[in-house]
């Protein structure tokens, strides 16, 4: 418990710098992000730095975001005029954890089966073939399938909505796409664990009193050779917060990639900055959870670190 | 020589081949990518004859654009993770070497930067650093300098990992401690006895970052934040054939051909990878 409050506490110092490095960076760009398009009265771009703070000393700037954040006060939104980043990040919020969510799902629901599969074949074809289309999933960037996919699904044989928001079937396609090149990560790493569990004597006395081997493999192999898959999902979830920055402007899903995106284009500095601290904090306890559920399963890595 | 399995042999040979015809490219006689011809807009594939691959909405070649692209795109994933391995491996075998505090805050600021949404913060740095073109350019820093060290920034972190490990493992060994005994410096410990011990390990590294470098610099062209226009990439290129594809002109080669050089090279790039990871352990 204590190994957890200390990470906590090590996730808000890294909060802290990801605020205040991206904080400086921003204000210290040339310009303001009022003067690219044409040129304002005096009068107007006055009132308009002093609306958003910009007037003041940079110092006093950045004690007024700091106790922003801590009110859950993200600074007004430079491009989207009258409008707070924290509600277009709070709309933005349950998209991206829908598409993510699904990601994973997609993910581990082909993935575990694969990699089981492989693992209890090994070296003869269903192997073979699991890793063949392994290796292509990997090699397959996600924007790529994601259009090949439109084209057949939505194009050619218009079963799939191609973008944007509604019900469940337009969720599938985005969905597959963002989680199939991890269905082909945790199948390997799945098979290779499984392998190895394979061959400890507990399979082999349980094949000794006479389990068939589908028992075998779903009770016992499938149970412990799924602590390396859980270890992957920490590296995953970043993997997936890339693939998201893409998939959500492939499918024009209004996502917190999909924003961050236009906001680091459009130069929208305090939308960019909400967006990147909400990352850092939900990568950040997305690791601590899934190291909570490794200590969870394996009371031995608890006393490891 | 290391040998090989037959799979990445195939893989090598493909990469061989794909990096020479690239790299020649500019003295082959291809048709000129860039060259706008505006009465031959999205011909389809001919396959045989001149526009074997057909041409895109400006009525360029697609297949030179891709032979073009190949260029820039394999360019990118060699700098691209050999910068990723020079801020890698010093960072992580002088932590390895020195130990104690040193060790310590090094991997510290390693694990802080692990736990950031990196892609996040380059992505910023990139759009931030896109005000300063100018002043970039005039002192010889071009926009593709910029691009490999944000890739750099983006993919050292496992190197220096390995890099550490490695070190440890080296330090407790005997012809190091011989070294130490007979008073060796630092530095030459480094130079000498680690790094070239260290090479096979960093080899592997190699082989899997250029893959994961290649894919990111599509990624990026894709988002509009990498490679720009006048230049030409994969990742360019299949954006490119994604924004044409809609219901009413199937233009499905714009996609299809830059996707399948990207796809085949990153199978071949994987392919390889796994090769040398299985013949040099890790």
């Amino acid at each position: 418990m204590k190994r957890f409050l200390r990470r906590l506490l090590a996730l808000t110092f890294v909060l802290f710098f990801v605020h205040a490095g991206t904080f400086f960076m921003v204000h210290s760009v040339r310009g303001g992000p009022f003067d690219s398009d044409r040129q304002l009265p005096p009068q107007v771009e006055k009132a308009l730095l002093a609306e958003y703070h910009l007037d003041e000393p940079l110092l006093q700037q950045y004690a007024h975001a700091v106790s922003g954040v801590f009110h859950g006060d993200l600074g007004p939104s430079l491009r989207y005029r009258g409008t707070r980043v924290a509600d277009v990040l709070a709309e933005a919020i349950p998209i991206s954890i829908t598409l993510g969510g699904g990601a994973l799902f997609v993910a581990l629901l082909l993935g575990i089966p694969a990699g089981l599969w492989a693992a209890s074949r090994k070296n003869k074809s269903p192997d073979r073939f699991v890793l063949s289309v392994a290796t292509l999933c990997m090699a397959l960037p996600n924007f790529v399938l994601a259009g090949g996919l439109v084209a057949l699904f939505s194009f050619s044989w218009s079963l799939l909505p191609p973008a944007g928001l509604g019900g469940f079937r337009h969720w599938l396609m985005p969905c597959f796409c963002l989680g199939l090149p991890f269905a082909a990560q945790v199948a390997r790493i799945l098979r290779t664990s499984a392998l190895e569990v394979l061959e400890t004597p507990a399979v082999l006395a349980a094949r000794a009193r006479g389990m068939d081997s589908e028992t075998l493999l779903r009770r016992h192999v499938l149970r412990s050779a799924l602590m390396p898959v859980v270890a992957f999902l920490g590296p995953a979830s970043a993997g997936l917060l890339t693939g998201s920055l893409v998939i959500e402007q492939v499918f024009a899903l209004p996502g917190l990639g999909a924003h961050f995106v236009q906001a680091a284009m459009n130069r929208d500095y305090t939308l960019a900055l909400g967006a990147t601290l909400l990352y850092t904090a939900v990568l950040g306890l997305f690791s601590l959870f899934t190291d909570f559920l490794l200590a969870r399963l394996d009371p031995r890595m608890e006393s490891l670190s | 020589m290391i040998r090989l399995r037959q799979s990445s042999r195939w893989g090598l040979f493909f990469l061989l081949l794909l990096s020479v015809i690239a790299f020649l490219a500019p003295s082959l006689p291809f048709e000129d990518p860039s060259a706008i011809h505006l009465n031959q807009r999205l011909v389809e594939p001919a396959w045989t004859q001149a526009p074997f691959l057909g041409t895109d909405s400006k009525g360029r070649d697609l297949f030179a654009r891709i032979f073009f692209g190949a260029r820039v795109s394999l360019a990118t994933g060699l700098f691209g993770s050999l910068l990723a391995l020079f801020i890698g491996i010093p960072w992580g075998s002088i932590a390895g070497l020195l130990g104690g505090k040193v060790d310590r805050v090094m991997m510290r600021i390693a694990d802080a930067m692990e736990s950031m949404p990196m892609v996040v913060l380059v992505l910023f740095l990139l759009s931030i650093l896109s005000e300063y073109r100018m002043e970039l350019d005039a002192i010889g820093i071009g926009r593709m300098h910029v691009f490999y060290l944000a890739i750099g920034l983006l993919f050292w972190l496992p190197t220096a990992r390995i890099a550490r490990a490695e070190a440890l493992r080296l330090r407790s060994s005997s012809f190091v401690q011989a070294a130490q005994s007979v008073g060796s410096s630092r530095s030459r410990i480094l130079i000498r006895h680690l790094l070239p011990n260290m090479a096979p390990s960093l080899l592997v590294m190699l082989g899997i970052t250029v893959p994961r470098v290649v894919l990111m610099e599509a990624f990026l062209s894709f988002l509009g934040l990498g490679v720009e226009p006048p230049s030409i990439s994969w990742g360019l290129l299949a954006a490119d054939g994604l924004a044409a594809l809609n219901p009413l002109v199937g233009c499905w080669w714009l996609l299809a051909f830059p996707a399948a050089a990207l796809v085949a090279s990153l199978l071949a790039l994987n392919l390889v990878a796994d090769g040398l990871r299985d013949r040099l352990g890790k």
